[in-house]
């Protein structure tokens, strides 16, 4: 089976002042479809930039990035686009939405940036929107709604480009510990259903019985955590 | 223009405003251009009107620009203009300001003096008639037939003939014949209105007369108050259009900042940069055609209401020209401050980088 995300050997560094501070230091991780990964750690390990490189946000000073099997390492800033709009679901931290749109149009938006609109759009949207358990508020703006029901609809936009790789930033950090299981427990189960591979980055070690596969970042260095848990 | 339509919805206030500026501004503008084109025409339109296409004039002296009253052209400069090559047709205009009788009063007025016989002289101009401007007409009550004394000399308007002033001022047209005893006080100007066709050169014919000609439209300028007012009225028409560049400019860039955290987001997600400039652009074009059409619109019929009291021309060529102008230089003002979306990095929308 193709991995739905392969790093290697990846190293990140950072000016500040006269010397180079190391984000990530020759890390190496692999994603399978329908695999959960959470990778925890204290803020400032690199977890962001671990997001970033992933995401084909940041380019690594060194080592190699595959999605679904493809080098992506050093794609052009447009490519990198592509792949982002094609291949990758972004779940924000918080509310990093725009304020203008109701939930069903933070969807549609996504498509839109496809260059694709109209009726089976706004189907997509409003199917996903159900999956989220938000069917009731797809005509709702970003104020309009709880800190738990935003965090869904992040989730379901990420979906909607029928992404191969789910990444997530920092889904619980606005939501108590209940609110905070159910996001990751929806995370774990889209990932499964859909054979996403996904990478939850987070500092919350609470959430983390429903997640196979945890790992821990620090100083840069990834290592496994714990493997068991009884979720995704 | 997805983002767009909405975004103008939600920031109904921001865009409210921004968009009156932009109908106050709009509004200026138009009315200024038709206030230019009235006054120009209230300067020039007789001379626009001549049959001829070319005019000659006396050459300046060092030092002063070609002028319209201070031309002096002989009677054999007239019969030397006529033999030229490329002329079909040569005329002598006399031009000078005098008091018209009309009645008990004196109305001020350009006297145009031509021989009845030349082409330049209107129809129904006949020794011992002028022929007057409709705009004269109408304010004095004159018709065919009344009289107007003009220096003591008594004439019968002979016709009215079409919109027609020189300086502000009606032109009233008086036979060649009359003409030493009306103005022969040196007062009076004079020029040469040529007809002419393949084969005339200018600067032939300036060598071989001892004058300067030009187009009839080139000509404008050497009418003192048209050039000067001109002049003055562009200029601020130019400064609103600037102004209103650096206004769509400067709400563009705070609205632009303000929106980095979306534009962050869009990028995140895979949005091309000309997808979001094109959406914005988009956005600055609905606005500027708006409000823009809202002033010319109220502009327009301010115009058309106070046309009769003030020099006013509505037209498309102070209407709709201005406009697209206005709307041009506005969107070339938001291009400037739209730019900065290349320069948002999407890893901002993460969460530790922000």
């Amino acid at each position: 089976m193709t991995a739905a995300l392969e790093l290697t050997d990846i190293t990140v560094t950072y000016p500040d002042g006269g010397r180079r501070l190391t984000a990530l230091d020759d890390i190496s991780l692999q994603v399978q479809p329908g695999e959960t990964v959470a990778v925890v750690g204290p803020s400032g390990s690199g977890k962001s930039s671990l997001l970033a490189v992933a995401g084909l946000l940041l380019t690594p000073d060194s080592g190699r990035i595959e999605i679904a099997g493809e080098d992506v390492t050093h794609v052009s800033r447009a490519a990198a686009s592509q792949v982002r709009l094609t291949r990758l679901g972004l779940v924000f931290q918080q509310s990093n939405f725009i304020a203008s749109l109701t939930a069903r149009e933070q969807l549609e938006m996504v498509a839109r940036l496809r260059g694709d609109k109209g009726g089976s759009v706004r189907r997509r949207a409003d199917e996903l929107l159900d999956a989220v358990g938000l069917a009731d508020a797809a005509g709702r703006r970003p104020h309009q709604l709880s800190g738990g029901q935003r965090q869904r609809v992040g989730i379901a936009r990420a979906l909607m480009n029928d992404p191969t790789l789910l990444l997530v930033d920092e889904p619980t950090s606005a939501l108590d510990h209940e609110r905070g299981q159910d996001i990751i427990r929806l995370i774990t189960r889209v990932t499964l259903e859909r054979e996403i591979g996904t990478v939850v980055v987070t500092h919350d070690h609470g959430v983390l019985d429903h997640v196979k596969r945890l790992l821990t970042l620090e100083d840069g260095h990834l290592s496994p955590a714990y493997a068991g848990g009884h979720g995704g | 223009m997805f983002l767009a339509l909405r975004d103008l919805r939600f920031a109904k206030g921001r865009f409210a405003l921004m968009g009156a500026v932009i109908v106050l501004i709009s509004l200026l503008v138009v009315m200024l251009t038709g206030l230019t084109a009235g006054l120009g025409r209230q300067s020039t339109s007789a001379i626009t009107s001549l049959p001829g296409d070319h005019v000659a004039m006396s050459t300046a002296p060092a030092g002063q620009d070609l002028s319209y009253t201070s031309s002096h052209v002989s009677d054999g400069a007239l019969k030397t203009a006529a033999r030229q090559h490329g002329v079909s047709d040569a005329a002598m205009l006399h031009i000078a300001q005098a008091g018209v009788q009309v009645g008990d009063h004196d109305v001020a007025a350009t006297l145009f003096g031509a021989d009845p016989a030349s082409f330049v002289a209107p129809t129904g101009l006949r020794a011992g008639s002028v022929v007057i401007s409709d705009d004269l007409a109408k304010d004095q009550g004159l018709s065919t037939g009344d009289h107007v004394a003009i220096s003591g000399m008594k004439f019968t308007v002979g016709a009215i003939r079409g919109d027609s002033s020189f300086s502000h001022l009606p032109v009233v047209w008086v036979p060649g014949a009359d003409w030493g005893r009306l103005a022969g006080n040196g007062a009076d100007s004079s020029v040469l209105v040529l007809q002419t066709g393949s084969g005339f050169s200018a600067s032939a014919f300036d060598r071989a007369v001892g004058v300067q000609s030009m187009a009839t439209d080139d000509s404008l300028s050497a009418i003192g108050s048209y050039s000067a007012e001109h002049g003055s009225l562009t200029m601020m028409q130019a400064m609103l259009m600037g102004i209103s560049a650096l206004v769509i400019g400067a709400f563009f860039t705070v609205w632009t900042i303000g929106r980095t955290p979306d534009l962050a987001v869009l990028k995140a997600m895979g949005a091309r940069t000309w997808y979001l400039v094109r959406d914005a652009l988009g956005e600055a074009l609905i606005l500027l055609l708006a409000g823009g059409a809202v002033g010319t619109a109220l502009a327009a019929g301010l115009g058309t209401l106070v046309g009769d009291s003030i020099p006013f021309v509505v037209d498309l060529s102070t209407t709709v020209v201005p406009l697209v102008l206005l709307v041009l230089i506005g969107m070339v003002g938001a291009a400037a401050a739209i730019r900065r979306i290349s320069t948002v990095d999407p890893i901002t929308a993460l969460g530790a980088a922000r």
